[in-house]
């Protein structure tokens, strides 16, 4: 039985190899965004021995450490919540610079976050809490641009999520999504800053879908690019998940299938045109953004091979596209409680709608912080599933007439977090088919996993939890094989790398995020979650490998 | 009311039309998305009931935020009136009663433009149309990125306004390509500009011995005004003149 899948994952491992290696080069490992290293000198057998190698204190705390580290050449790039970026020897922590960014004087947008930088042509890309894109030289720290992206002061955005780098350009998407905002995705050359292209994910007056859009609506109605894409290199297609239409809870004013809000996109990475799109919430009315991760794997699927996007909505559904053409090939819950639909249909239609109302509660599964939050899922080639972390809360939302302002907060409505009905709000880690969405094993947490999930050839799963345990699971049964206090939560992303033979796992901790700092309002016990910001590196004992 | 009553009423509690208003605010425009969730029981911003504030420190979060956080100063978006009766029902969550003889302001007369230059306004700051709008280069009324430094003068017309040049503004090159540039510092060893190839302008920072800086470039206002028609540059004109004092 375990060998006939393995086959074909070993067949399409040949055509699309997303796992990374000595290096983490990508926020997502490599451009197909799988967080799979081929590393195994960490596996099953010797996981328990694991130590802490080194820590990097930041000593910036204000919302945590979100970041993704990227490590290139054994040196770790690693970005805080203030766009403060170390350069990190990987071995032994050592800084090598640090680039100081101004800190903000004034209030920041959707508070100051920073998932992460990437890197190319030398040079260190990092969005800004005040919406500027800026490379830093990769040997020295030192500025070599800068450019605005927007004004954060007017546009209700800002930058939190990791550039993308593709060819000769760094892609960079922007918060504003609850705001009175019209998103977009800005591609620049790496060499000198000037703008490449621009992609509205709302269409202006005269392009086809502007029709979507009730009246002006379109200039305000979100569709805000704020996680990171990914890039198929023989397709030239950059792929990227677009977030919900604003007013987020009430439609009224935009009547329409809202185009191309909750929709993954298909750009040609030169022009930035779009080849195809697929909506997978036609007017959302539940704040279920498509922003989150793009994996991009071959698989079989009913007997052809497929050049396949996983894509999971915040709605809880895990969708399944061919991403040459965008269709729609399939999709399943990682949710157990969902009531915002009863499912989807065979062509991708969303059956059974339960709308909020005006002025009044609905209560609605999952809620507007998701059936999974940003932080990322893992797919193995090695058991051709991929590895979920759902959150099983539900919410009264509460739908408002609102007029829009620009730049400011444009939620139409109230949202109010609970339980689901019968039990206390908890989560879930689990595997499922990548493909059939058949759940393999499920691991149960009592508070919400909000750090992104690694998996390794070691068949080893790698993430964090609130209370400060870092952890690895079995990959192909999700038994808990060894666990870590690292004294504060996880928010961030794990990655791993080796060096001179050595393999290392480095996980950010540091509690915080607007979601993280929610959970007080589902478990008061939650108040008491320590703050952080520090990089913990793992590895085998010397001598132990 | 007169002042005896309002002492006394005060004395006992917020007045209860106050703490109405101040409620309908607060669910408006603190309890909402992720920020302080309904009766201030803490959602992605902390908890605000029963956490011992005083006054004052309501009063001043309130109205001026929290510089590096997502907690913006509401004073300059809610009207006092508004601002008052929502400081008064954050510090009823917290237990404190007020102080007497006070009462909301009235809301100040807003100064507004006269219309040609309220469209001006926002037609420099039009996000419709993107990177091709004035603020993308200049700051005025405290909005838009401040690549120019203030405007030193506002040209008389639209044929002045498109023929208007930068002094600063000269022609670079590097790596063997000439393109507008405005030199930010020059140095003897790095030498920091903006690229005005193409907006956005882009702030680059180079080795100054790699870096030759030539004559005054023929870059004029024409080049990047495209995007507006001739009567609109006149309202944006006409906007400038309301608002900036050189």
């Amino acid at each position: 039985m375990r060998s006939f899948p393995l086959l074909l994952v070993l067949a399409s491992a040949y055509a699309q190899n997303g796992a990374t290696h000595d290096d983490w080069p990508h926020y997502g490992g490599t451009q197909l965004s799988w967080r799979y290293s081929a590393l195994d000198q960490i596996n099953t057998s010797n996981v328990q021995k694991l130590v802490p190698v080194w820590a990097f204190q930041t000593g910036d705390y204000e919302m945590g450490l979100q970041a993704t580290p990227i490590v290139s050449d054994g040196v770790v790039y690693l970005s805080t919540s203030h766009n403060q970026v170390y350069a990190l020897d990987a071995a032994t922590g050592r800084p090598i610079w640090q680039y100081k960014y101004p800190m903000p004087t004034t209030p920041v947008v959707y508070g100051p976050q920073n998932r992460g930088v990437a890197i190319g042509d030398g040079k260190v890309f990092e969005g800004t809490y005040d919406n500027y894109l800026v490379a830093i030289d990769q040997k020295t720290g030192r500025e070599v641009w800068k450019v605005n992206v927007d004004d954060a002061r007017q546009c209700g955005c800002n930058i939190t999520g990791a550039p993308l780098v593709v060819k000769d350009k760094v892609i960079v998407g922007g918060t504003g999504g609850d705001s009175a905002h019209r998103g977009y995705l800005t591609a620049f050359y790496m060499k000198t800053g000037r703008l490449a292209w621009r992609f509205y994910t709302i269409p202006g007056p005269g392009e086809k879908g502007n029709e979507t859009w009730k009246g002006d609506s379109w200039k305000f109605g979100g569709g805000a690019t704020w996680m990171t894409g990914s890039f198929d290199p023989a397709l030239n297609l950059v792929y990227w998940g677009v977030g919900n239409a604003a007013a987020d809870l009430y439609a009224g004013d935009r009547e329409g299938a809202n185009l191309y809000a909750n929709s993954v996109v298909a750009l040609d990475a030169d022009s930035g045109k779009m080849r195809w799109y697929y909506q997978e919430v036609p007017k959302d009315v539940w704040d279920f953004d498509s922003s989150y991760e793009c994996v991009l794997l071959d698989r079989e699927v009913r007997g052809r091979m497929r050049k396949l996007l996983i894509h999971v909505n915040k709605g809880g559904f895990t969708f399944l596209l061919d991403r040459v053409t965008g269709e729609f090939l399939g999709a399943y819950p990682i949710v157990e409680n969902y009531n915002w639909i009863s499912g989807i249909t065979e062509d991708g239609k969303l059956a059974g709608r339960k709308e909020p109302v005006e002025g009044k509660a609905v209560n609605i599964c999952p809620s507007a912080i998701g059936g999974k939050s940003w932080n990322q899922i893992a797919y193995s080639p090695r058991t051709g599933w991929i590895y979920t972390p759902s959150i099983e809360v539900c919410n009264d939302l509460i739908a408002n007439h609102q007029e829009a302002q620009e730049g400011r907060s444009f939620i139409g409505g109230n949202w109010v977090m609970g339980a689901p009905p019968g039990r206390e709000p908890y989560s879930h880690l689990d595997a499922y088919d990548a493909v059939t969405g058949k759940r393999q094993w499920t691991f149960p947490y009592k508070y919400i996993l909000l750090a992104s999930i690694l998996a390794t050839a070691g068949d080893l799963l790698f993430t964090g939890d609130p209370e400060g345990f870092f952890f690895a699971l079995d990959a192909r049964t999700g038994a808990k094989l060894w666990s870590f206090q690292t004294g504060s939560g996880h928010r961030g992303s794990a990655v791993t790398y080796s060096i001179n033979g050595r393999q290392y796992v480095a996980t950010p901790t540091g509690w915080g995020s607007l979601v993280g700092r929610g959970l007080a309002g589902l478990w008061p016990e939650a108040e008491t979650f320590r703050g952080g910001s520090t990089l913990m590196v793992f590895a085998l004992p010397e001598g132990a490998r | 009311m007169n002042r005896l009553a309002l002492f006394l009423l005060a004395s006992l509690a917020w007045p209860q039309d106050l703490l109405t208003r101040g409620a309908a605010v607060f669910a408006k425009s603190c309890a909402t998305g992720y920020c302080h969730g309904l009766k201030g029981a803490a959602a992605g911003a902390p908890r605000l009931a029963a956490r011992g504030f005083d006054e004052a420190h309501i009063s001043n979060v309130t109205s001026n935020g929290v510089p590096g956080t997502a907690m913006q100063a509401f004073a300059s978006i809610l009207p006092e009136r508004d601002l008052t009766a929502v400081v008064a029902y954050v510090a009823s969550l917290n237990g404190i009663t007020p102080r007497a003889g006070r009462t909301p302001a009235a809301d100040p007369p807003k100064p507004s433009l006269p219309p040609e230059a309220a469209r001006g306004r926002a037609l420099f700051f039009d996000s419709t149309r993107g990177l091709a709008r004035c603020s993308t280069c200049h700051q005025v009324d405290g909005f838009g990125i401040p690549v120019a430094g203030p405007m030193a003068k506002i040209p008389g017309g639209v044929p002045e306004l498109r023929e208007l040049r930068t002094p600063h503004v000269r022609m670079a090159t590097l790596d063997g390509e000439s393109f507008p540039a405005l030199i930010v510092t020059p140095g003897s060893r790095r030498t920091t500009f903006y690229d005005l190839t193409t907006p956005p302008p882009v702030l680059r920072t180079v080795d100054s011995s790699d870096l030759k800086i030539g004559e005054a470039a023929a870059w004029s206002h024409a080049i990047v005004l495209g995007s507006y028609r001739e009567e609109e540059l006149a309202a944006i004109l006409t906007f400038l003149r309301a608002v900036v004092r050189p």
